[in-house]
This record gives structure tokens, C-alpha cells and sequence, in this order.
């Protein structure tokens, strides 16, 4: 299993690097949700999903492709005041949420900003909660659904990069045996 | 589950210097990138509604057809040249001067006018601006 761990912010922020990927997935989404010729082909290829009354304020692709580069950028910004500065005591703690459907109690964790008062986020980073702030990010993406499982893209890639990556941790020794059977 | 940080910082490689770099020139670069994102998504969507391609964008602007897909990439620093060509060639206004009204609300003595940087020219190719409409404040 061909899996590195990058050091994005030490002691608070890593993030896994797959072998079929030329980067890690933290700094591989935020380059995907910044690059405009990737946004418009995913948007226009999953224009169908835009027409759910779930998306009836991003219902064009362009709009869907303006959140998505702004909410990039909010969470980008946020991420690094919350580790390089928290003085006012805001950590990465209160960025992730734990995800819940079949995922509740198997400790993976999800950014999820929501993006103004009746908009929700199209993006989500998904971590594994290592200690009080700090996070190991495994993987994310656009989510045009509900559930990752919905989702298309998410659901290729995000359900399976979990398993590997909690395997790897197991192996490594960085996450001890016993909790992964704990978990299912 | 308990994970053991010490185990993970061992293992842990430094990011790419690639990735370093271009992470830290989205940041210090945010506030006009993401302009430059938010018109080259504009110029995207009228070319798409329009039916217009990339080429004949380029045609229109006398310009690169390489020229073009920089603009549209959202990473070039647009100069006002570029975007007042980029607003003639697609007969659009893409941005607007912020009016001295909504620079210092507070002054009573300003009236709200807008001017239009959009790209309307004379026949000589000289730019010209829309008549502002005057409220008074």
C-alpha cells in the first residue's frame, strides 16, 4: 500500500498522498476548486444535479463554479488563521464536524461551512481526527448530494480512500488495532 | 481509537516545494485572484449562453487564441486595457466603478452615479462612458 502522509501544518494538518495521485489531496482539491477548466467540465458534466431544488440557488454551472472558487478561498484562509493564529481561541476543532449516517462513531471527521444563510457548501475536505486539533485530511471534493454515497465523484473515490487509509494507520502502528474493529 | 501523533510526525514527508509555492501564491495573492476568477467565470458564462468560442473570442480581440485561454483561466492580472477589450468584443460590461457614494456613505454631499467601464467605443476606437444617472443621495 502506497500511501504517504504530508506534514501541511506541523502538529495540526496533514494530509494523505495516494500513489496514483502526483499530489497530496489537500493541496490536489484546493488546486481542483481553483482551477476554472476542471470546475466547468464538473459542473457541466453533473448539470442534471443543479436543477435539484436542493442547488435552486446555484442552478447555472457558472454560479456553482463562483461558490466554489469563494468558498475555497474562505476555507483556505480559515484553516491557516485557525493554526497559525488563535488567539481568539478558534482552532481547527471548530471547522470539522464528525460525519454521521453510516460513518457515525468511525472517528472521520468533515469540514462543512455552510455558505450564507440558505446556501449550503458545495465543498468538503474529509480528515481523520488524530488529536484535538489536528487532522489528517484523507480526501474530499464537490458534494452535489445529501449523502457521499449520492454524490457523484465523491462516491468513486471518498468511501474507498477511507478504508485504505485507516488500514494504513492500522499497519503503521499510528492508530492501535483494537479501535478499528471498535469502529465498525 | 486512539491515534499516536509522535508515529504520525515520523512518517509525515514535507509537501512538495511545487506545492509550497503555489499555495503561498494563492495566498498572498487572494484579493485579485479572486477577481480574475470571478471575470474570466463571467466571460465564461456569456461565451456559453452567446455561443461563442474561445477562437472567435480571440478573433474579435485580434489576439492569440493562447491569449484568450490565459484570460479564461482566471490566473492572469487582467489590465484595464484587457478588460475593456474583453467588454467590446462580447458587447457586456464586466466591471463597474465603485461609486464615491459607496466609498464614503456617510458624506451628504455625494450623489450616486455609477460609470460603466464597459468597453463602448466611437468609431475611432475611442472609449467613451455611459451617461451616469444621478440620484440624489
Amino acid at each position: 500500500m502506497d500511501i504517504k502522509i504530508c506534514r501541511i501544518f506541523e502538529d495540526h494538518l496533514y494530509s494523505v498522498r495516494y500513489e496514483d495521485k502526483d499530489k497530496d489531496e489537500y493541496n490536489r482539491l484546493f488546486d481542483e476548486w481553483n482551477n476554472l477548466d476542471y470546475l466547468e467540465k464538473f459542473f457541466n458534466d453533473h448539470i442534471d444535479e443543479l436543477k435539484n431544488p436542493y442547488w435552486c440557488r446555484v442552478p447555472v454551472p457558472e454560479l456553482a463554479m463562483q461558490q466554489v472558487v469563494s468558498e475555497a478561498n474562505d476555507l483556505e484562509d480559515d484553516i491557516e488563521k485557525r493554526v497559525t493564529d488563535n488567539s481568539n481561541g478558534d482552532t481547527l476543532d471548530g471547522l470539522f464536524y464528525e460525519l454521521g449516517g453510516k460513518y457515525k462513531g468511525c472517528k472521520i471527521w468533515v469540514s462543512q461551512k455552510a455558505y450564507g444563510p440558505d446556501r449550503p457548501s458545495l465543498i468538503r475536505l474529509y480528515a481523520i481526527k488524530i488529536d484535538d486539533n489536528c487532522y489528517l485530511i484523507i480526501g474530499g471534493g464537490i458534494k452535489l448530494r445529501d449523502t457521499i454515497q449520492e454524490s457523484p465523484e465523491l462516491n468513486e473515490h471518498v468511501l474507498k480512500d477511507i478504508d485504505r487509509v485507516r488500514e494504513y494507520l492500522r499497519i503503521t502502528g499510528i492508530s492501535d488495532a483494537s479501535g478499528l474493529e471498535d469502529d465498525e | 481509537m486512539a491515534y499516536d501523533k509522535r508515529k504520525l510526525n515520523e512518517v509525515a514527508v514535507a509537501v512538495s516545494e511545487t506545492d509550497v509555492v503555489r499555495a503561498e501564491n494563492r495566498r498572498q495573492n487572494r484579493e485579485w485572484l479572486q477577481m480574475a476568477m470571478q471575470i474570466a467565470i463571467a466571460i465564461r458564462y456569456v461565451l456559453r449562453l452567446k455561443k461563442i468560442s474561445q477562437v472567435e473570442l480571440a478573433n474579435r480581440m485580434d489576439v492569440s487564441p493562447q491569449l484568450v485561454t490565459k484570460y479564461l483561466s482566471g490566473k492572469e492580472n487582467l489590465t484595464l486595457q484587457t478588460i475593456c477589450k474583453i467588454s467590446k468584443a462580447l458587447g457586456i460590461s464586466l466591471v463597474q466603478i465603485t461609486s464615491l457614494k459607496d466609498v464614503v456613505p456617510e458624506d451628504p454631499n455625494l450623489v450616486e452615479y455609477t460609470i460603466k467601464v464597459d468597453g463602448a467605443s466611437d468609431s475611432e476606437g475611442n472609449f467613451f462612458f455611459d451617461e451616469p444617472s444621478k440620484n440624489i443621495a
